[in-house]
């Protein structure tokens, strides 16, 4: 089931009403209890998708305790092989077997060869790119010795398949998450009083911006030879803005129903789009994935030591496999690479840690210095969005050829009797509210607590009547595609 | 815990309320009020909302709506006649295609509760809701947020629902009759669905049953349609059509079937098979404006089928 559906708002309640009742119990009760409502949310969609789950579940855990109980240097290794095996397995086969059969076929034809092999009907399991990766994390730590197996299953199932993060992450890893399933939970009212808050935003993010937004980017990209160049940059730009509304929007629901439950996850956007530079926004933009790259793939090819061919190989590498687990289409190996290329000159002349810091922390207003490297950064990631959302690269480029011509000094096309105006406004005002709480895990932690409290409820009040009043088309979270 | 709880249903409860205000203020002061000189109310589908041209007929008024079934005729007429008693006659479309399980469609398949309830939902009676809950639960609860949305728009504006797109005479231009007859026997090999659209007929009634207790004189019409209509809806039911017109003929008391199906309106007047353009229009509204100015004139008519 979806965040913002009617479903979720029935099963929400329902489930955290009997899991706090579930408190005076054994842990193992509210531990029992979160994997039931688990596998019920996931099994909404299609019950034979817990299936795949509950394999990958078993096959780690046993994996797991093997791995604790073996010092023999050549059975761990086969045992980590054997895991990473069947995880990867199971994704390479329900993702991209279609597309390496697709392309198989393409290169056989491109010689003059034409075979045809029966591709078959795949349903993608809905998550299978983020809970293999969490189940991974299990077993790779404990390989490299930083955490123990453990022999609660109950405990281990629930963290793996945790439904406010399982389908869309955050990706979590188990030295972060499932210590918190060893500990009972207590409720504390400030902790669920903020999880209702930062969900309230990431349903204004992911209702009020993204699937606003959505509407129009539909309309320019499918359309995008008949709009002018000024259009299409508009298009990417709303775009931008969707994808952030979007999976920020859906992380903060994650991250907000954690809380409600007891429980800390990660964050994982922390305002990309006021980045300075490439490598900052990598930092900020779904930093779950990105830590995950960096730690199991990154670190292990050697990261940024060695030469600069080394340095240029393992960049690529990571950024090409990240656009790969995004989607089984070139246009998104295109996008990891166009990455790699922003990247690859900070990291080579030393630049890549330039901006650790908040934005303007001690100021209102970036410089103008900041406020051009936000506009460069933002630029360069909204020319590479243009890959990820075009259907393949032949519409990517000519998407960017057009916006690239003459016709992007003219007027663009304005929709007229729709809700674009107020929903500029709103957009306006919302980043205006998101540079405000840049400083925050999530935009409105802290808003108005300096303030009264009606005044602070009222504003609460507003962001709910603005879900309700501009609500835009339904549209599902584009992370669940992957 | 308590109080996490108690807060929550606090902001939950005010955060009903301020949507509850909304919809009783639409509810009890929407403008429906329309010119006194407008006597005669039509209302239907796209067929009469091409077909009657209400400019050139001084005492009638268009709400005819593309895409509305007679549940959202229904709706949109009660409040009409409540807040216009110079209204003395309705009449509503009635077509072949409205007694064809299309009108299923059109009553509660997605795109049209998206497009219509949100217009007119407010207006809704409880048992209407609950129709429309059993038979399309998920749209109603998402075509509620678009509801809201309409009602706020409809604050903005005065609340005059006469801005609200609830029909007006559709001018259409040009001709494609040929391009659509050539597709005829490829639309006929399409499998019928031979349905009855019980609930299309039952609203029907309603709106019968209610301007008739309001001493209004209701008619049936059904606009000028090309004589290969039927072929190209892939609708042989024509007969049943004239023995339902029948039947309510001699149910309620008063009211009459007028079938201008037949009208002669050449090709070029049609801008596909069941739509009159410009021209087809002009023509019909023309003779309709004559009739009517000649208050209802019986010679007219001969047998219910137009004598032009």
């Amino acid at each position: 089931m979806l965040f913002d559906t009617l479903d979720f708002a029935v099963f929400l309640p329902i489930v955290f009403a009997i899991y706090w009742m579930l408190n005076k119990g054994k842990i193992i009760y509210q531990n029992l209890f979160i994997l039931l409502a688990s596998y019920v949310f996931y099994g909404w969609w299609d019950w034979r998708f817990l299936l795949l789950i509950l394999f990958s579940t078993f096959t780690d855990y046993f994996i797991g305790i093997l791995l604790d109980k073996t010092d023999n240097r050549q059975k761990r290794k086969l045992l980590l092989w054997i895991s990473i095996g069947v995880n990867l397995g199971f994704l390479g086969f329900f993702k991209y077997y279609n597309f390496f059969l697709d392309n198989f076929v393409n290169s056989f034809a491109f010689f003059g060869s034409e075979i045809n092999p029966s591709g078959l009907n795949i349903i993608l399991p809905v998550g299978i790119s983020f809970y293999t990766f969490q189940t991974m994390s299990y077993t790779i730590d404990i390989y490299r010795r930083k955490l123990h197996a453990t022999k609660d299953f109950i405990a281990f199932a629930a963290f793996i398949s945790f439904f406010p993060q399982l389908v869309a992450g955050p990706i979590e890893r188990a030295t972060r998450l499932l210590p918190q399933f060893f500990v009972k939970r207590k409720f504390e009212y400030s902790m669920a009083v903020d999880g209702v808050r930062q969900i309230l935003w990431g349903l204004f993010k992911k209702i009020v911006i993204a699937n606003n937004f959505a509407f129009y980017v539909n309309e320019i990209f499918g359309n995008y030879d008949q709009y002018s160049g000024s259009t299409l940059l508009l298009g990417a730009v709303f775009f931008a803005i969707q994808i952030y509304g979007d999976f920020s929007g859906y992380s903060d629901i994650a991250i907000g129903t954690a809380k409600l439950f007891g429980f800390n996850l990660m964050q994982n956007f922390a305002f990309p789009y006021f980045s300075r530079d490439i490598a900052e926004f990598w930092r900020r933009w779904h930093i779950s994935l990105s830590t995950w790259f960096r730690d199991y793939l990154y670190i292990p090819l050697g990261g940024s030591r060695g030469g600069n061919l080394k340095k240029i190989r393992n960049v690529f590498v990571i950024f090409l496999v990240s656009g790969f687990w995004h989607g089984a289409n070139w246009t998104f190996i295109v996008w990891g690479g166009l990455n790699a290329i922003y990247f690859l000159p900070l990291l080579l002349m030393q630049k890549n840690r330039n901006h650790l810091d908040v934005i303007a922390h001690d100021r209102t207003l970036p410089s103008f210095k900041e406020f051009f490297q936000i506009i460069l950064t933002f630029g360069l990631t909204t020319i590479a969005w243009v890959f990820f959302r075009s259907e393949n690269i032949k519409s990517a480029l000519e998407y960017l050829s057009i916006i690239f011509s003459k016709s992007l000094l003219t007027m663009p096309y304005f929709y007229r009797g729709t809700k674009l105006i107020p929903i500029l406004i709103i957009t306006i005002l919302f980043i205006g509210v998101e540079w405000k709480g840049r400083g925050h895990q999530y935009a409105i932690e802290k808003t108005g607590f300096n303030r009264p409290k009606v005044l602070r409820y009222s504003f609460y009040m507003g962001i709910a009547l603005l879900i309700v009043f501009f609500t835009g088309q339904k549209e599902p979270f584009i992370y669940f595609q992957f | 815990m308590k109080t996490f709880l108690l807060k929550f249903t606090g902001f939950v409860v005010v955060f009903l309320v301020i949507i509850s205000s909304l919809i009783f203020i639409n509810r009890w002061c929407a403008n429906f009020k329309v010119a006194g000189e407008n006597s005669i109310l039509v209302v239907g589908h796209s067929h009469s909302a091409c077909a009657i041209n209400d400019e050139v007929i001084p005492t009638l008024i268009n709400k005819s709506n593309p895409g509305e079934s007679y549940l959202y005729n229904y709706l949109k007429t009660r409040k009409l006649l409540e807040q216009n008693p110079h209204i003395n006659t309705l009449m509503i479309e009635f077509s072949n295609d409205q007694f064809s399980a299309k009108m299923n469609r059109w009553t509660w398949e997605d795109e049209f509760l998206l497009r219509n309830f949100p217009k007119y939902g407010t207006f809704s009676d409880l048992e209407t809701i609950r129709f429309l809950n059993r038979k399309n639960p998920k749209s109603l609860t998402k075509s509620f947020s678009y509801l809201m949305q309409n009602n706020l728009k409809m604050l903005f504006l005065g609340l005059d629902y006469n801005k609200n797109n609830i029909g007006g005479f559709n001018l259409l231009e040009g001709s494609n009759v040929a391009q659509k007859i050539e597709k005829i026997e490829e639309k006929r090999k399409l499998e019928k669905d031979n349905s009855f659209p019980v609930d299309n007929l039952r609203y029907l009634e309603q709106m019968i049953d209610f301007a008739l207790k309001r001493e209004v004189n209701v008619y049936l019409i059904r606009s000028p349609l090309h004589h290969r209509f039927l072929d190209y809806e892939n609708l042989d039911n024509e007969d049943s059509f004239q023995r339902l017109a029948k039947e309510l003929s001699e149910k309620y008391e008063g009211l009459k079937f007028l079938d201008f199906g037949s009208f002669p309106i050449p090709d070029e007047g049609f801008k596909d098979l069941g739509h009159l353009n410009k021209e087809g229009a002009a023509e019909f509204s023309g003779f309709l404006s004559s009739w009517i100015s000649s208050e209802f004139e019986k010679e007219l008519l001969v047998e219910g089928v137009i004598q032009k």
